[in-house]
């Protein structure tokens, strides 16, 4: 960093109306509010726990619960909570608890997969479209439009039944469909920030356009980045389960809990309930700990939330 | 989320039951209770849709639902099962008599003097119509049997009428002709369908090769839009029992009675026939007690009889006579040479459990699949080692020994590489490269949870020998229209990049020899096997009425493997109580003689 390069410290979160406090002075501060406001957020460390606790279940669980999740036994299907099996076996004769854990490693290895490539793309997409402005910015954001018109569902049903599902091929179209959201966020923040004090300053001094984007714009515009990265991890979770769900998600042996929950949903009316709700609430608790943390995040960084 | 908070509520109240009470609709006795004229039956039909009407349909339509959509609207010339019987069904057939003379080399037919629903009468132009537009179109009719009707016919005769006299190029085993041949063939209404186009005028066309080409190409192109098969004045001659009313592209159509049918009539006014893509919205509504008056009942929904039964339903269950397949894609660019050599599809069979499949898949309800006979269904033709369990039971053991005989390194749970190519007796065969894996995509229809099961357990056993079976479950429609026939002089085309299929059943007609199955150029015999000996087999049992040729090649065919064998799953039919004539069962369509049905009071 040279000494006249105001650097990504130059400036928090954009604060309407306030332009001034945005400079490069209140930098240093303006990171603690919000990483406070985060850590004094009860909704922020119940979100941050759950989380931390499904991840541990997913990955140090089956070091201490070890389970066969490739090989089928038919002759322990359908066994209900008990003995060697706490929370009973599905019909391939899979132990469900040890099920859960390895459904819960690609849901997870899934969501942050989607949500890290996005929100790379995404961000450095909308950080050059809004830096650049004028006819390149509108080419390349009509461009994201016409994607955002696609009914993702749609494409992504197509695809898997013409293809093969992977967990590779999934991260890769969840992620050509999600890219788009934060591309548009970030393209608005960077909006606000290039007419700001230090990045005329940093042009000034004769930063090039990639300096400018990726040292000033887009280290001031991951408020908005994070805050995205956090529900896109959840979406991407709950779409892969939908696609499971609707049959088209990973074959077997692999797990998820998409599939999980369409196995229950077979042996619905047998009284299976070990079937339905473990999976159930797992998810339903892991997305709602990634979408209590991202309000969370959404609150602290949002300083006209702050003031109030 | 909703959804996932419905279903946890739902499992709650999950009940239970007993099956052990399911009844054989086969040994039935069929109610006679005080028929009430009228009402409409709703009817499920699960995991596909029919696609095409014209009866004649192309090789890409190859698809049992069509056969459904079209049997009650143009019956074949000869019906098969009679009630529970399986026998020739006098009453639904359009014949009243064949006679054989001359050594079995000539067939007279006396057809019934019936009507089509327009008032004019079926005579046997109508036959000479079918068999002039097969004659110059066989090679594009998915039931074509190479080598016979029409390729086998010498000369067609009519002297009146109401008769038809074939004279064949050779003798045949009539049971098999009349079984397997002539119950493929529809009689169509020359008098309304013999043009070239819609506005055309009905004339002669068929009379020359050209003409009937273009009759068929009209009548094909009609028949494939979905929009028009129960509008386009075409469709609306029948000779059936039954007329389309309503036809919607997501396979939902009714019938009501043909008034002109000649036979004995429908006593119900409208029968609707419901899809549903799968079989779990389909045991849903039947749940509901509501929507259905009659669906299959999921295997893995066994347990739901008696919930069933309370809600005013009854239950019969029919064994189906067909052979359920995994079928090889010997050509395969990258598995043919593995599929060709059979110590491997040995190997495959050895790893397949399939009793247990039987006892814990489909509770019990299913043929066990020993080879190409089922035991169940058609036990009479069955052979001794198809009883004992067949030529390949299940033997993980046998089936690595097999392999490293054959110079592949077993590696249990891993990857089985071959270690000695070559084409020498403890090699691994002609076109396997030292390294190759024995690993395979296997292709299946969807929709039915059993189905996902048997096959999520046929993967797992078959990696005890160090075999991956990767697999992909595609709609049956869509699986049916990708799946080319494909030989070793079809490669490379499109639609033989499948290495392992299965796509369901195949039924057998009365006669259940291999003919179109396994023989050289057979219209479903998929991937190519092609064997003189089991070609020469098949021929015996065409030809004659001997049952030791029979069981000669029932016993060839098992053993060879032209076709992975596996479980072939019973037809369980729930209908509702007061509905009477469901059963006995017919096997050969699974009880689904909707012109018997009726309501009691």
């Amino acid at each position: 960093m040279t000494a006249a390069d105001p650097g990504p410290v130059a400036a928090g979160p954009p604060v309407p109306g306030r332009p001034a406090e945005a400079g490069p002075l209140t930098a240093p501060a303006a990171r603690r509010p919000w990483a406070a406001a985060l850590a004094g957020n009860r909704r922020a460390l119940a979100g941050l726990v759950l989380i931390a606790l499904i991840a541990l279940f997913c990955f140090a669980g089956p070091l201490l619960y070890r389970t066969d999740q490739v090989t089928v036994h038919l002759d322990l299907a359908q066994l209900p909570p008990g003995g060697g099996h706490p929370l009973g076996t599905d019909a391939n004769g899979y132990d469900v608890l040890g099920r859960l854990m390895a459904g819960g490693r690609s849901s997870l290895e899934l969501g942050l997969a989607v949500a890290v490539a996005t929100t790379v793309f995404g961000t450095l997409y909308g950080a050059f479209a809004g830096y650049l402005g004028g006819i390149a910015d509108a080419l390349m954001m009509r461009a994201v439009d016409t994607f955002l018109a696609v009914p993702g569902l749609v494409l992504l049903l197509i695809m898997v039944s013409m293809f093969t599902p992977t967990l590779p091929g999934i991260v890769l179209l969840l992620s050509l469909l999600s890219w788009l959201s934060p591309a548009r966020l970030v393209r608005g923040e960077v909006l606000t920030l290039r007419t700001r004090e230090f990045v005329q300053a940093a042009r000034m001094m004769g930063g090039t356009g990639p300096r400018v984007v990726l040292r000033h714009l887009v280290p001031n515009a991951a408020g908005v980045v994070i805050v995205s990265a956090t529900f896109t991890v959840a979406d991407s979770i709950l779409m892969l389960s939908t696609l499971s769900f609707l049959g088209l998600g990973l074959p077997p042996p692999h797990a998820d809990w998409g599939t999980m929950l369409t196995g229950g949903l077979d042996f619905l009316y047998d009284g299976s309930w070990w079937l339905v709700y473990p999976p159930a609430v797992i998810l339903i608790a892991t997305v709602v700990a990634f979408n209590l943390l991202g309000d969370a995040l959404h609150d602290a960084l949002d300083v006209r939330l702050q003031r109030t | 989320m909703a959804a996932v908070l419905a279903l946890a509520a739902t499992a709650c109240t999950g009940g239970g039951g007993s099956h052990r009470s399911i009844s054989d609709g086969q040994s039935a006795t069929a109610s006679h209770g005080p028929v009430k004229r009228g009402g409409t039956v709703t009817v499920a039909e699960v995991s596909a849709r029919p696609d095409f009407v014209f009866p004649l349909a192309p090789a890409t339509n190859e698809n049992g639902y069509n056969v459904n959509l079209t049997e009650g609207l143009w019956p074949f010339l000869v019906v098969a099962g009679d009630g529970a019987q399986a026998q020739v069904n006098k009453d639904r057939s359009l014949f009243s008599s064949l006679d054989w003379a001359n050594g079995d080399k000539q067939v007279t037919i006396h057809l019934k003097p019936w009507n089509w629903s327009d008032g004019k009468p079926v005579t046997s132009r109508d036959f000479t119509f079918v068999y002039n537009l097969l004659k110059a179109n066989y090679k594009n009719w998915n039931a074509h049997l190479q080598g016979l009707f029409p390729e086998d016919v010498a000369k067609v005769a009519t002297p009146d009428a109401h008769t038809v006299v074939l004279d064949l190029t050779r003798s045949y085993n009539p049971d098999f002709y009349t079984d397997d041949v002539l119950s493929t063939i529809p009689l169509l209404p020359q008098h309304a369908w013999d043009k070239t186009s819609a506005s055309g005028p009905v004339g002669d066309s068929d009379t020359t090769a050209a003409g009937a080409k273009a009759v068929y190409s009209f009548l094909q192109k009609e028949g494939a839009k979905t929009g028009g098969f129960a509008t386009n004045p075409l469709w609306q001659v029948v000779d059936g029992p039954w007329q389309l009313k309503e036809f919607r592209s997501n396979g939902y159509y009714s019938y009501v009675p043909n008034p002109n049918y000649s036979g004995a009539k429908p006593a119900i006014d409208k029968l609707v026939v419901t899809p549903f893509t799968t079989d779990t919205p389909e045991i849903n509504a039947l749940r509901s007690g509501s929507s259905l008056d009659v669906a299959g009942l999921p295997l893995n929904d066994i347990a739901q009889a008696q919930a069933l039964r309370s809600s005013g339903y009854s239950i019969a269950s029919v064994p189906i006579p067909g052979v359920a397949e995994i079928v090889p894609n010997l050509y395969n660019a990258s598995a043919g040479p593995l599929l060709r050599q059979l110590y491997v599809r040995q190997a495959l069979e050895y790893l397949i459990d399939r009793p247990q499949l039987v006892s814990k898949v489909y509770n019990g309800y299913a043929d066990p699949g020993n080879g190409p006979v089922p035991v169940k269904a058609t036990g009479t033709w069955a052979t001794p080692l198809e009883k004992s369990g067949g030529p390949y039971p299940y033997a993980p053991d046998k089936a690595t020994s097999l392999l490293r005989a054959h110079g592949w390194k077993v590696v249990p749970s891993g990857k089985t590489t071959c270690r000695s190519p070559g084409t020498g007796p403890t090699q691994c065969g002609a076109g396997i490269k030292a390294g190759q894996a024995l690993t395979f995509q296997l292709v299946y229809s969807s929709g039915r949870a059993t189905t996902d099961q048997q096959f999520a357990a046929i993967k797992s056993s078959e990696a005890q020998a160090g075999i991956t079976v990767n697999l992909k479950s595609e709609p049956f429609n869509t699986l049916i229209s990708t799946l080319g026939t494909c030989t070793a002089a079809s490669h490379p085309a499109s639609g033989c990049g499948w290495q392992l299929a299965s796509y369901g059943y195949d039924p057998y007609p009365l006669y259940p020899n291999g003919t179109g199955f396994f023989d050289t150029g057979g219209t479903n015999n998929y991937g190519g096997y092609s064997d003189p000996k089991m070609d020469q087999l098949i021929k015996a049992t065409e030809y004659g009425s001997d049952k030791q040729a029979f069981f000669a090649y029932e016993d060839y065919a098992a053993r060879q493997l032209p076709w992975l064998w596996i479980p072939l799953r019973s037809s369980i039919l729930v209908y509702r109580s007061k509905l009477q004539g469901v059963v006995p069962l017919n096997p050969f369509n699974g009880g689904l003689n909707y012109e018997d049905w009726s309501y009691t009071s």
